[in-house]
């Protein structure tokens, strides 16, 4: 256990999980956890549009890129919703994602509250 | 040692190219698989490293492209993927995946694929010292260009079709497949010893002369026999031996040094024998022009059974489309002038 989180971090973000992937430099952690929630706000933006339009595909497409991204960072409760709705959109149920898609934005919240606590 | 990493999520690719510098790597990164083939042509980079579900060009036809084309050296490429089963994994292979890592990665494991990679690569070393001796023994003359790359090219192209029939199945693995396009090229070693007023004579040879170069093919069968001798954990020196031997033998048996006929020839020199003549037929050459492939193509047909083994005949029609395009994409700077085809062909 390199650092220590309090529980509701730990729910979003897998520490050391994530400090291991980066090798243990923590200032490079710092970077890219910046770097990753400007991403992530970006392309869930991107996801909100694509399932207004409908485009299925675009979703999926997305919601993997979604996916993707919250898995390198050891974000587990993002990756899980994200890959909800890439499965989704995937089978063309474009109906429920919107619910799902709520969802996502609730963890979303959560976890960059989550990772303005940490103290790197 | 550079690693080209392939992945349109920028979060990710910065990760990996963080933990590869980490291990000592030189790492670029590709935001998509159209930049990576731009990347990848630029020679630089050995070993890919790349995501599988990518807008544009995916992980998988970025490998199915690498994999068309001719490369001076072998690209590894591994490919990054939360697919499991094995569907995925044998669609990634058959694309010329060499390796896959899980996503999301973990550096132990990142560390170890490439690693492997790398001894993979490593071995290439010995290999492009086998083709640096063929290519020096080939440098006393000036004519043959690129005659050794298309060698071993229409030879592994004539094995793998080979390696259809049932009938040739049990002797043309993969492996071996490898070792012919390994040791191809050393099939006229024994050039070396051959004076140059024979090599070099621009004009028809005398008999004497004519016996004088045939002796090639024994110099370079005892040399590398020799060699074999010594190091008999080195099967590819034999095979080496056996196409330097046989590959003017014909399958007939009025071919040299030995006459040896039909299935007494080994099959590795029966395959470089027809690719060694559809190239000295289909380049320039002191003695004759370049002919095109069709007049080529009715010479081989017509050493059928005589000549040449009418199996690796057959071979040779089924691919000869790659031929067309190996013959292309490797051609020597001047370009093939119209021929006359003579009525025998002019190659010994």
């Amino acid at each position: 256990m390199i650092t220590q989180q309090p529980n509701y971090v730990a729910s979003a973000l897998d520490l050391d999980e994530l400090v291991d992937r980066c090798m243990g430099n923590l200032e490079f952690v710092d970077r890219v956890l910046t770097k990753f929630q400007q991403r992530f706000g970006e392309h869930l933006d991107e996801l909100e549009q694509a399932v207004a339009q409908d485009d299925a595909e675009r979703v999926a497409l997305l919601a993997h890129r979604l996916k993707g991204e919250s898995a390198s960072v050891a974000a587990g409760a993002l990756r899980d919703r994200a890959g909800e709705i890439e499965a989704l959109g995937r089978a063309g149920r474009i109906a429920s994602i919107p619910d799902c898609l709520q969802r996502l934005r609730g963890d979303w919240a959560r976890f960059t509250e989550s990772v303005s606590t940490l103290d790197l | 040692m550079r690693v080209l990493v392939v992945e349109d999520d920028d979060v990710t690719a910065e990760m990996l190219a963080h933990a590869l510098r980490d291990f000592g790597y030189e790492v670029e990164i590709a935001g998509d698989g159209r930049e990576a083939f731009r990347q990848v042509r630029t020679g630089r980079y050995r070993l890919v490293v790349s995501d599988w579900e990518m807008p544009e060009m995916t992980g998988v036809e970025l490998c199915r492209q690498i994999r068309s084309r001719l490369w001076s050296g072998y690209v590894y490429v591994i490919l990054l993927t939360a697919r499991s089963g094995t569907q995925n994994v044998v669609e990634g292979l058959n694309a010329g995946a060499d390796d896959f890592i899980s996503k999301p990665f973990q550096p132990e494991e990142l560390c170890v694929r490439l690693r492997t990679g790398e001894r993979i690569l490593s071995l290439e070393g010995r290999d492009l010292t086998i083709f640096a001796m063929a290519k020096l023994a080939e440098s006393r003359d000036p004519e043959t260009g690129a005659h050794l790359e298309r060698i071993r090219e229409y030879s592994r192209i004539l094995a793998r079709q080979l390696a259809r029939r049932t009938d040739f199945r049990d002797q043309l693995d993969e492996e071996s497949i490898q070792m012919l396009y390994l040791t191809s090229p050393l099939h006229d070693i024994g050039k070396v010893g051959v004076p140059d007023r024979v090599l070099l004579k621009p004009g028809r040879l005398t008999q004497d002369e004519f016996e004088l170069m045939k002796r090639h093919t024994v110099i370079g069968g005892e040399t590398l026999e020799a060699v074999a001798r010594a190091h008999p954990g080195a099967p590819f020196l034999q095979m080496a031996c056996d196409i330097a031997w046989s590959h003017h033998e014909k399958f007939d048996g009025s071919g040299y040094p030995r006459g040896l006929a039909g299935d007494e020839i080994p099959l590795c020199a029966r395959i470089v024998a027809l690719a060694d003549v559809y190239d000295a037929l289909s380049t320039k050459r002191v003695y004759k022009p370049a002919y095109s492939h069709e007049t080529a193509r009715d010479i081989i047909l017509r050493g059928s059974g005589t000549q040449f083994d009418p199996a690796v005949v057959e071979a040779f029609l089924e691919r000869e489309r790659r031929f067309i395009t190996v013959r292309q994409q490797l051609a020597d700077c001047e370009e093939p002038g119209e021929e006359h085809a003579p009525a025998q062909p002019a190659v010994c």
